[in-house]
């Protein structure tokens, strides 16, 4: 304990501390922000309020709220199937559960595009219904709840498995419903688990690239997400528009984890 | 308890309020992008292009918007999607629904025509080998030019240091690459020695980008290399965005760049939209159009606007594809792009 109170250590690391996280994070943000204004107000309002960054604001947040949702559901309904019933595959379906945070995102779009495009394995399905999956919305949609899905279950999972099934258990025999179990018993349990969850599973969607770059084929007011139109404009030489739109992003994800702390604090 | 609930109406309208806005100006915008107006269904046309064709594009797309409605009374919106000229083509085999393609050299159209998309003889449908508009190779250098190139032989002395994409992953690369081998074939008239310049012109070469736009992004922004060998249209885009800190050094011998353009057949069938990107690409030769171009950098094919915007393209010699001395894009890619072929063995250490 003498050692941790002497003043130098203590100095030595808040110094480091303070240094890492100016190098890595305040800078590289400092001059997002220096050069989204660097040619001015105007600029960087007509950039931000433009039909295509508005465009490509509606898709990133439709591509989130679907995934938020597909979270809630698919996470809540898969942990409580892991954490309270014993099935054969039921170390498979944990494992498959993860294969996101383990694919590389780059491979998780091909995989779309070997199975819904053109010569992929259901392309003649959705082709005979006119129905465009790859280099079209619902591709973006689907990378994005792909690569986002974990989350919420990873989350559940391990509260669920700690607080063991008795309770569920004693309302069901007492005569509770299911609904009744689920939201008055089970939900509050995880809640927080689920928020943080979804807070995960929302910056992750909003800022999510790699997949989406392969199978979004960058068509203007179609399919670029903020990310997809932070890179556009960058090779296109608007370095500054490129930075406005950027942030944008990075508003959303301050404003995330806002909400966050906000909801572990309730 | 009930200023906790009022504090959520507060919140709750004010949410409401910004959304409101937001959907209002989303609205306003999609007002004001809207061609003005007549009546009829919007059709949607979808152009995959390459890294440097969006300026010129939206200005044509514009163009095209009343033009179309004028002709036919329909209102066409016109979707552009750009990148690196191979990557979207392949997106195009994959499945991308581009109505037209628009790229950066007549290979990448002829990989969509080998899939199955189009017919063969897609070159042959529209004048000037279904290139509406030319570029050449150049040189773009720093400031004063302090290494004093000139021409290509400037680009072998041992102090330069050249940025240009990779012949094998860009489509800009490769009109570089045959720029070079044009001049040193014409000057020296020996394949050998042909071979032996461009060796040692890539000997020089200090960053090999996998694109046009990333060579460019090396050169001007991040400050590598003394001289970027680029497309004229790309040099002269830099010049403008940097007014003052670049010179173009144009060479006494270059290539004819054809960026090839063509309507996919089997997408248009499918999606019924076969006049209209037809008409699309034919309105590219027109004299608005070609004018368009020039403005863009680009060399326009039309001979009356070539002339009139002559002082913004010297004049040199320009080599086709076609010449003997290449032989078609066929035979080019077999004998230069190939794996083992000649840029393999002159940049593998060969």
């Amino acid at each position: 304990m003498q050692l941790l109170q002497t003043k130098p250590i203590k100095w030595l690391l808040l110094v480091l501390a303070w240094l890492f996280i100016g190098i890595v994070l305040v800078l590289p943000v400092g001059l997002v922000l220096v050069q989204a204004f660097a040619s001015g107000w105007h600029t960087y309002l007509t950039t931000i309020s433009s039909l295509v960054t508005l465009q490509a604001i509606n898709l990133t947040v439709t591509a989130t709220l679907i995934s938020i949702v597909f979270n809630l559901v698919f996470g809540v309904s898969a942990a409580w199937l892991i954490a309270f019933y014993d099935f054969p595959g039921k170390r498979l379906l944990n494992a498959l559960i993860d294969l996101p945070f383990s694919v590389s995102p780059v491979i998780a779009g091909l995989i779309f595009i070997l199975t819904f495009g053109r010569g992929g394995w259901l392309a003649p399905l959705f082709s005979a219904i006119h129905v465009q999956i790859v280099f079209a919305p619902p591709a973006i949609f689907l990378t994005t709840v792909f690569v986002t899905f974990p989350f919420v279950a990873r989350e559940v999972i391990p509260v669920l498995e700690a607080k063991g099934r008795e309770e569920e258990q004693t309302a069901a025999l007492l005569g509770a419903s299911f609904s009744q179990i689920l939201w008055q018993i089970t939900f509050p349990a995880i809640k927080a688990p689920v928020a943080g969850g979804l807070v995960l599973a929302t910056a992750r969607a909003l800022g999510e690239f790699g997949a989406v770059a392969v199978v979004s084929g960058n068509i203007q007011g179609k399919t670029l997400t903020l990310s997809l139109l932070v890179q556009n404009l960058y090779n296109d030489f608007k370095f500054n528009e490129a930075f406005a739109v950027a942030t944008i992003l990075l508003g959303s994800t301050i404003l995330v984890v806002l909400l966050k702390q906000r909801l572990l604090k309730n | 308890m009930y200023w906790q609930k009022s504090k959520w109406w507060w919140r709750l309208g004010i949410g409401l309020l910004l959304l409101g806005a937001y959907i209002g100006l989303y609205q306003l915008r999609l007002a004001q992008a809207a061609p003005t107006s007549g009546s009829g269904a919007t059709v949607t046309l979808t152009n995959v292009s390459y890294d440097s064709t969006r300026e010129f594009y939206q200005a044509y797309n514009q163009n095209f918007q009343k033009y179309w409605q004028r002709k036919s009374g329909e209102k066409v919106a016109v979707a552009i999607s750009n990148g690196g000229s191979g990557k979207q083509a392949n997106t195009v085999i994959e499945g991308n629904q581009a109505d037209v393609v628009t790229l950066a050299l007549a290979p990448d159209i002829t990989s969509i025509q080998q899939a199955g998309l189009l017919k063969a003889n897609w070159q042959q449908r529209y004048p000037d080998n279904a290139a509406p508009y030319t570029s050449t190779v150049v040189f773009l250098v720093r400031k004063g030019n302090p290494q004093q190139i000139r021409d290509w032989p400037d680009l072998l002395k041992p102090a330069v240091n050249i940025v240009t994409p990779n012949p094998k992953t860009s489509g800009g690369a490769r009109w570089n690459y045959l720029a070079a081998w044009a001049y040193a074939s014409k000057k020296y008239h020996s394949t050998e020695k042909a071979r032996q310049f461009v060796r040692k012109l890539y000997q020089n070469v200090t960053v090999l980008d996998s694109g046009s736009r990333d060579a460019t992004t090396t050169f001007a922004e991040n400050g590598q290399g003394n001289v970027l060998l680029t497309w004229e249209n790309e040099a002269k885009l830099v010049c403008q965005q940097h007014p003052g800190e670049y010179e173009i050094i144009t060479p006494s011998i270059s290539i004819k760049a054809e960026p090839s353009v063509a309507v996919v057949d089997s997408v248009v069938a499918q999606r019924n939209t076969a006049t209209v990107a037809q008409a699309y690409i034919q309105h590219l030769y027109s004299v608005k159009a070609q004018k368009i171009a020039a403005q863009n950098f680009y060399r326009p094919t039309n001979q009356k606007v070539a002339q009139a915007y002559r002082k913004e393209f010297p004049a040199l010699q320009l080599v086709t594809i076609n010449d003997p001395l290449f032989g078609g894009w066929a035979k080019v890619q077999k004998q230069h792009f190939a794996n083992g072929g000649i840029f393999d063995q002159i940049y593998g250490g060969g």
